[in-house]
């Protein structure tokens, strides 16, 4: 039973790396939770560094939520989500940002706009319904 | 037997009324002048209150408050300093259903604010505001059931501000709101834990390059943990973490 189990294993540890340029209208509109972690973070200027790490535990109602707004040059964003729903948002506006995120859990979703150039963006996602992964890079 | 009968009735009446309405504890103290020293220690019965305001000018001066009491009073302090290098401290403990409220507003640099309030029910409420280089700001909130609220305003570079709100099996609501506005190399520092089985709501914003800012937030499943932060200039630094 290789290709069963190969697929089980594919479908519960969803990993996605997304380097590439996507574009998308979808609304990742907020999740009304019950209860949970919610954070927003918003810089202004240059060489700015944002790490977030939110946890709710499997199973229990809740949810992640995080909004990061980086406008400037060189700025870093590292999140980590873990928990049964996840959302991210973030936004990086300006030349030579950086962004790592990493989602672990269900009900995953990543929208990433990065504006300038060289700005790098990478995703991991380890958990069941991963995606829909949004990166726009312009 | 009449004039018996409302002498006794008289009497009565007076000792209900001396129960209910227990004294107040009320102090002011203003000095003006260097290296001065105020120390106030409050006790209140129940049902009563302690009120507590120093004024105090000059530099190096010492302003030390300490309230408590039993089960229904209320706690007031207001600090208020101007120049350098002042140290303030407060410390409100309430045993029952009780209110602790603490100001303290310093001027100058290098100046030292300190609060600590403790309640088994009532609410905690405590405000912070320093302007100039250098000065520290530290907020201790812990409650079992009621509110902790704390506000810290920092103007200046080189401050740096804690807020511990909660604990392990408090059912409290902690907000805390912690503002550092720094010129230039500001390099302000803002530290914020939050903890407990209620929500938890913390909002930063700094202003200024080199800033740092870092909050926890942790609490039962069932907890809302929101974080607000808000940085603008260059080489500032984010922390959060949520669970």
């Amino acid at each position: 039973m290789p290709y069963p189990r190969a697929a089980f294993i594919v479908g519960a540890c969803l990993l996605l790396t997304t380097f590439a340029s996507r574009a998308s209208t979808e609304d990742l509109s907020e999740i009304e939770q019950v209860a949970g972690n919610r954070a927003a973070i918003a810089q202004t200027g240059t060489a700015n560094s944002a790490t977030l790490e939110q946890r709710v535990i499997l199973g229990r109602f809740g949810a992640n939520v995080a909004t990061l707004t980086q406008e400037g040059s060189h700025n870093t964003a590292d999140v980590i989500q873990k928990g049964s729903r996840n959302e991210v948002v973030l936004g990086q506006f300006g030349d030579n940002n950086a962004a790592q995120l990493g989602q672990y859990g269900f009900g995953l979703k990543t929208d990433v706009t990065q504006s300038g150039n060289g700005g790098g963006i990478t995703v991991n996602q380890f958990g069941i319904g991963g995606g829909p992964v949004i990166v726009r890079q312009h | 037997m009449r004039k018996v009968l409302l002498a006794t009735a008289s009497l009565l009446a007076l000792a209900v009324s001396s129960s209910a309405f227990a004294a107040d504890n009320d102090s002011y103290v203003q000095q003006i002048g260097t290296s001065d020293s105020a120390a106030i220690n409050q006790s209140a019965s129940s049902g009563a209150n302690n009120s507590s305001d120093v004024r105090q000018n000059g530099n190096s001066n010492t302003a030390a408050v300490s309230q408590s009491g039993g089960a229904g009073i209320a706690n007031y302090s207001a600090i208020n300093q101007s120049d350098n290098s002042n140290v303030a401290s407060v410390t409100q403990v309430g045993y029952g259903n009780d209110q602790n409220n603490s100001w303290i507003t310093q001027s100058g640099g290098s100046n030292t604010a300190s609060v600590s309030q403790t309640d088994a029910v009532g609410d905690n409420w405590s405000s912070i505001t320093q302007a100039g280089t250098g000065n520290i700001a530290g907020v201790a909130q812990g409650n079992n059931r009621g509110d902790n609220s704390s506000s810290v305003t920092q103007t200046g570079n080189y401050s740096q501000a804690s807020v511990v709100q909660g604990g392990d099996g408090g059912w409290s609501t902690n907000t805390s709101t912690v503002i550092q506005d720094g010129w230039g190399a500001a390099y302000n520092i803002a530290s914020v834990t939050q903890a407990g089985n209620s929500d938890n709501a913390s909002t930063v914003q700094q202003t200024g390059n080199g800033n740092t800012a870092g909050i926890n937030q942790s609490g039962a499943y069932w907890v809302n943990n929101t974080s607000s932060t808000y940085q603008s200039g260059t080489g500032n630094a984010i922390s959060v973490v949520q669970h």
